[in-house]
């Protein structure tokens, strides 16, 4: 359903991506793996629309995102939950939800997807009164995960979400992007806990200073010798922000 | 129940204004001059906060819609006999497209922060010059309204109670009108502009157009407080009310009384313009400019002591004697909020 083709992304002097062609289809979840600066990041903010690719074509079933705003993407389906979370750290909970959902094609359906976020993250509701600064690292990132999906997308693109989190919540924060997929949604995932997310990915990319140097489904780029060597046997491979 | 709960924040509001209702029984006519001059400043901080404090846009150049206000009705109103009850909604249309078209110029370019300031004093300032050197509107004299002595058709009154509630009730109505974006999507949009800007657009909100919408109302609202200030004055002048004087005074209350709240604005002016006002009388003849100097120097003792005013303030200290949330919740926002 998204196709990335040939897309190459340019900072003034600095080229992040080089004709890079990514495939995500249907209720799969899809993961682009990489160092630190290899170009995730850029990948997963112009699909946004937050850069503009100076070449290529990124289509959403057939529908060109590249000359859409960055909230037009959004009302067509693709949401992103960003790196570092993002939240509106002064609003509540509720009102980082409400944020979430305020394009018009989501307010038809925001007390379904309001129902649904607190059905999913129990914890959220609990505190929805109090400001998002006030929660855990954690809950956070619950809440940019709920606030993503109140826009009510097709693809959620997640930058990083297991990022400065403890492993316990590491985990949980990957069982909840299992249960979206088992929910009907189909997820990117941008990550460098790289082992966890192959494995539980159904195609994977890696991405190398702005190419795709290798892809193949999660088992197969888990098990290559090269990703091995390169990120999982090395402590480099670890979270190094 | 949810009906009611919408009406029930409507309600402070339309008590605290039914009091002040009953003020002019108890203010000789300087005060009540002194009343007016509060509301005129909360009025239009209140008008200016929606842009400034909720979407965190901070124009130093809303004396441009203030003047366009004033001359508009005015003019209209010598000219054509117009009445300032219209002349009103005429100069809050003309408002409304200059907001636009200075909303669209700065924000679609990207203009954020003290670039967006400059702007907009530069544009206020060069309406001063425009306004000074166009006869029709008076050139450098300004215009003066036409005495009719009380004609309530001409907006104009020899006694003061009926400007203090006409301006009571325009606060009234944007008071209400900030609490109602308080709890409504365009002020959740609006605040998550502020917030954080890039993601606001991220999770779909039309950031431009809500930047612009914001540059509108509070163009609109400050245009109709600037017909207010001629008919009360019977005077405009190029300085008097374009000008980054104004523009800097309108903007003084709101942050003093609190960015970004409802109640702020009117805090702000009701606690500065009577001491102000004190002081231009008490000091005004040996040393001209005194109450200047005093809104610098609360400005400033604002800025450091407590940045979010007056009510930023009062409502922090109530989070701290009220409900605390559990201590193992207390992380560092700027994980989540300020990257």
């Amino acid at each position: 359903m998204l196709r990335v083709e040939n897309v190459s992304v340019q900072y003034s002097a600095f080229k992040a991506l080089h004709g890079v062609s990514i495939k995500v289809e249907q209720g799969q979840i899809v993961s682009i793996v990489g160092a630190n600066g290899a170009g995730k990041s850029t990948l997963i903010n112009t699909v946004s629309g937050l850069l503009r690719p100076t070449e290529g074509s990124i289509t959403l079933d057939g529908v060109e995102l590249t000359t859409m705003s960055a909230h037009d993407i959004v009302r067509h389906g693709v949401v992103q939950v960003p790196e570092g979370r993002k939240l509106f750290p002064d609003m509540t909970v509720h009102e980082n939800l409400l944020v979430g959902g305020s394009h018009k094609r989501a307010r038809a359906g925001r007390d379904e997807a309001l129902t649904q976020v607190y059905d999913l993250f129990p914890k959220l509701l609990e505190r929805e009164k109090q400001s998002a600064r006030t929660l855990s690292g954690g809950e956070q990132q619950m809440l940019a995960i709920g606030r993503a999906m109140m826009s009510q997308p097709t693809i959620l693109m997640m930058d990083e979400p297991s990022l400065g989190l403890a492993p316990i919540v590491v985990q949980s924060i990957f069982s909840v992007i299992q249960e979206l997929r088992n929910r009907g949604l189909t997820v990117l995932l941008v990550e460098q806990n790289i082992r966890h997310s192959l494995q539980i990915s159904d195609y994977a990319y890696v991405l190398e200073t702005g190419t795709v140097a290798l892809e193949g489904t999660g088992a197969a780029v888990l098990a290559d010798e090269h990703t091995k060597a390169a990120y999982i046997g090395s402590p480099t491979g670890a979270e190094t922000h | 129940m949810k009906q009611m709960k919408q009406y029930r924040e409507f309600l402070v509001p339309l008590v605290v204004f039914a009091l002040a209702a009953f003020l002019p029984l108890f203010l000789k006519t300087y005060y009540m001059h002194i009343a007016i001059l509060i509301l005129i400043w909360a009025y239009l901080a209140t008008s200016w906060n929606i842009l400034g404090g909720y979407a965190g846009q901070h124009s130093l150049g809303h004396g441009l819609y203030m003047g366009i206000g004033a001359y508009a009705s005015t003019y209209l109103a010598l000219e054509f006999g117009l009445t300032p009850w219209v002349g009103i909604f005429v100069g809050m249309a003309f408002a409304a497209i200059a907001g636009w078209f200075v909303g669209y110029a700065a924000f679609r370019y990207g203009l954020k922060g003290a670039y967006f300031a400059l702007v907009t004093i530069a544009l206020t300032e060069a309406a001063v010059y425009v306004v000074s050197n166009w006869k029709a509107m008076g050139g450098a004299a300004g215009l003066e309204v036409k005495y009719l002595g009380t004609d309530p058709f001409m907006m104009q009154f020899d006694s003061k109670l009926p400007y203090f509630y006409i301006i009571l009730f325009m606060t009234l109505l944007a008071v209400l009108t900030a609490q109602w974006l308080n709890r409504r999507r365009f002020g959740y949009r609006l605040i998550a502009v502020r917030e954080n800007e890039e993601a606001a657009e991220a999770m779909g909100v039309n950031t431009l157009g809500t930047k612009i919408n914001a540059n509108v109302l509070s163009a609109v609202m400050t245009a109709a407080g600037g017909t207010f200030f001629a008919q009360y004055f019977t005077y405009v002048g190029p300085r008097v009310v374009f000008g980054e004087v104004v523009s800097v005074q309108i903007l003084l209350f709101a942050i003093i009384g609190g960015l970004g709240t409802v109640w702020g604005p009117l805090v702000g002016a009701v606690i500065l313009v009577p001491v102000a006002e004190i002081a231009r009388a008490e000091l005004g003849t040996q040393f001209q400019g005194a109450h200047l100097l005093l809104y610098g120097g609360v400005l400033v003792f604002t800025m450091l002591f407590m940045p979010n005013g007056i009510v930023g303030l009062a409502k922090s200290i109530r989070a701290r004697f009220g409900k605390t949330p559990d201590d193992t919740m207390s992380v560092s926002a700027s994980e989540g909020g300020a990257s």
